[in-house]
């Protein structure tokens, strides 16, 4: 909208326009003319001109109203009448404490909003929820006691920016203010806005316009570059067994503001004992894997990554600390005759690599199932019909417990209800004029909805 | 008025005429049969009788004919206006027995009609008024320059024009024929738009003779236009005072009849003043 500015332009073009269009009279008194316009040449070009002036000055300030510039608009916030409600959503993770000259980002956020809110004055409301905060705070005592209710340390974790955005929506859902803005203060790290999530923001965005009241969302962005600001961050930690030993093994992601090549060295501390590795930074993004030797009896520790020599804006993002553990094993139970297609079709499901130790599959018989421990498993897949009685009830116990229960139908009619739920009337599938009497047969034939799903 | 004929016009010259004048001595060289003898019986001094000699006139109607001439509000044109004038004055003129002759300028000399008294002529004066039509750049101050140089005999010289041209040069032009002894008229023609201004809107003028284009706001320039008008007319006038020429400023807007009429009365006054 703001390219609409570029209308401004449009005075000038009418005047070039009027000068062609204005009345052509034949003259004969043209030496009065002449003398008359030489006397009052100055004063009519200055007249000229300002009309210009004002005439683009209106304009401009048309599309400027109309375009209603939010992000950054401070100033035009200020313009725009007082809110009842300023709820201030504060980031307070690790990367705000990043230096801006004398001041870390968090402080300059801090300041700006208290010098901000200093224009509105002790008639609005001030809420304040911080990242680290359970719910929101109302400010008592106005704009004066803002700078004591806004921490200004940052802290370790990060922030979730649409859980706060949507916590302040719900709010102002359930307090019912009047005219609201939202003030958000972050350095825009893409770790807190998690911008993947479209969905979720679509509907943020969604919940907030379709808030009765009318609320502002106002960003402060603090996201101004730090060339030599060098981050690390873990993205696994893992044990892993080999042949003959046991291994740390660290994924790492670093980052730079700047893409040249660099040499990064480590101290890695693991449960005490102090180590050193090298890095080979290449662009401003770089991954890189590390490992660790461990004592074979070392189930589980934990340990830190620290970037040395790095007298960068942000200390707090030198450091990426971790645990480790022996990997858990995902085990599933595949209820079925074992003979059959189907059992061996879900088996082979959820355990595809038997290479992989910690994704396994049991078959297990329908009549041996009283004999099974459920919360030994991850998942049940029931290829049977449906459980009834006591094996019901200890099914409906697992799956409250936070197990999962996947059923299938079997080939024959199956009249049992679990949970309420039970089949329906068996129908045969038919595709191109084929008919097929179980899924099995579809899977076989590459058809239907399992088409394509397997080699 | 000089003249070759007896007419209404009074002569400069003593001469023989029933209009006595005035006793004068008598000096060598007079005509001794001017004597009045009666006189010197009675008193034994030589006095001559003088008498008025009347005599006819000649006139010569300038016409500016530049396209300036040509411009006129809702089409009420100058020319137009000072085509009626000379055709009048000259009807007049030549029904009382003197002799109008027709001098039509633009650039240069567009007409040289030499008087005559004639009715024939002032038909050939009618038809050459009908067919002019205002053209070209100013020439009237070199025209009128030449034409004092060319006219021998003093006449009465009746000037309609704009005089959109120089004002000291112009003035220039009235001092060469007040040398040459002519008795001259200026009818200085104005549209009412020309001298009031009387316009709002941002307009092109467009210079009726070089076609030069010039964007101004009237509203803005108004007063200094009228201050510029004002300060020209005031010149031209007191130049026709100083030079003995009879200015008449005419607005288009008033009727020509009255213009003609007031002329024509204030002129007798003028002539009973003198005599």
């Amino acid at each position: 909208m703001l390219w609409g500015l570029l209308l401004g332009l449009l005075p000038i073009l009418i005047h070039l326009f009027n000068r062609l269009r204005h009345r052509k009279l034949p003259w004969a008194a043209m030496m009065f003319l002449r003398m008359a316009n030489r006397k009052s040449t100055k004063y009519a070009k200055v007249r000229q001109w300002l009309v210009l002036l004002f005439r683009m000055l209106a304009v401009l300030a048309l599309i400027f109203a109309l375009s209603r510039p939010l992000a950054g608009g401070w100033v035009k916030g200020m313009m725009s009448g007082k809110p009842d409600v300023i709820f201030i959503l504060v980031d307070r993770s690790a990367s705000m404490g990043a230096s801006l000259g004398e001041q870390t980002r968090l402080e300059r956020a801090v300041e700006t909003m208290v010098e901000s809110a200093k224009a509105y004055g002790d008639e609005v409301r001030y809420v304040v929820l911080e990242h680290t905060d359970e719910r929101p705070r109302e400010v008592k005592g106005g704009v004066a006691a803002l700078p004591n209710v806004v921490g200004r340390e940052v802290t370790d974790t990060a922030a979730d920016l649409p859980t706060l955005l949507e916590a302040a929506a719900d709010w102002f859902v359930d307090t019912k203010p009047g005219i609201g803005e939202i003030w958000v203060a972050s350095d825009l790290q893409s770790s807190n806005w998690d911008p993947a999530t479209k969905e979720r923001w679509r509907r943020l965005s969604g919940k907030i316009e379709g808030l009765p009241q009318s609320v502002r969302v106002r960003l402060m962005a603090l996201d101004e570059e730090m060339p030599a600001n060098v981050s690390v961050r873990l993205l696994e930690a893992a044990r892993q067994r080999t042949a003959d030993q046991v291994e740390l093994v660290l994924k790492l992601e670093f980052t730079r503001g700047s893409a040249l090549p660099v040499e990064l060295d480590l101290a890695v501390e693991i449960e005490g004992q102090n180590k050193s590795a090298t890095v080979a930074m290449e662009g401003a993004t770089h991954e890189h894997e590390l490992r660790f030797p461990l004592q074979q009896d070392a189930q589980s520790g934990w340990g830190r990554v620290e970037l040395l020599d790095q007298e960068d804006g942000n200390a707090r993002d030198n450091v990426a600390y971790f645990v480790y553990g022996e990997p858990i094993q995902a085990q599933t139970a595949v209820v079925g005759v074992p003979d059959q297609f189907a059992t061996r079709f879900l088996n082979l499901a959820a355990a595809p690599d038997p290479a992989n130790t910690n994704q396994v599959s049991t078959v297990i018989a329908p009549t041996a199932v009283s004999r099974e421990t459920w919360t030994d498993y991850a998942m049940v897949l029931w290829q049977a019909p449906l459980p009834t009685g006591e094996e019901a009830d200890r099914l409906t116990e697992y799956a409250k417990a936070g197990g999962l229960v996947v059923c299938f139908p079997e080939d024959a009619s199956d009249n049992n209800t679990f949970n309420g739920l039970s089949w329906g009337e068996l129908k045969r599938f038919e595709q191109d004029g084929k008919t097929f009497d179980n899924w099995q047969a579809l899977v076989a034939a590459d058809a239907g909805p399992w088409a394509h799903s397997g080699g | 008025m000089v003249g070759n004929i007896v007419g209404h016009h009074k002569s400069p010259f003593r001469g023989s005429s029933v209009e006595f004048a005035e006793y004068r001595k008598y000096v060598a060289g007079d005509d001794p049969r001017l004597l009045d003898w009666r006189v010197l019986a009675r008193t034994d001094r030589y006095y001559i009788r003088e008498f008025e000699a009347d005599t006819n006139l000649r006139c010569y109607v300038v016409i500016d004919c530049s396209k300036s001439m040509a411009f006129g509000e809702k089409g009420a044109r100058k020319f137009d206006y000072a085509r009626k004038i000379a055709a009048t004055l000259s009807y007049m003129l030549v029904h009382q027995g003197d002799a109008v002759g027709l001098e039509i300028f633009d650039d240069g000399v567009a007409m040289d009609i030499p008087p005559r008294r004639n009715p024939l002529h002032l038909r050939y004066i009618f038809d050459t008024l009908a067919g002019a039509e205002p053209r070209g750049e100013t020439g009237l101050v070199a025209e009128l320059h030449q034409f004092a140089e060319r006219i021998r005999q003093r006449a009465m010289v009746i000037i309609i024009s704009d005089c959109f041209c120089d004002v000291d040069e112009l003035l220039n032009c009235f001092e060469h024929l007040h040398f040459q002894k002519h008795d001259f008229a200026l009818f200085h023609l104005l549209d009412p738009l020309e001298l009031d201004l009387d316009l709002d809107r941002p307009i092109r003028f467009q210079d009726m003779e070089s076609n030069d284009v010039l964007l101004a706001e009237p509203e803005i320039i108004r007063e200094q236009y009228l201050e510029a008008v004002q300060e020209y007319l005031v010149k031209i006038h007191e130049g026709c005072n100083k030079h003995n020429a009879d200015y008449r400023r005419v607005v288009t807007d008033q009727p020509y009849d009255q213009i003609i009429a007031d002329f024509l009365i204030e002129r007798e006054q003028l002539a009973k003043g003198r005599g």
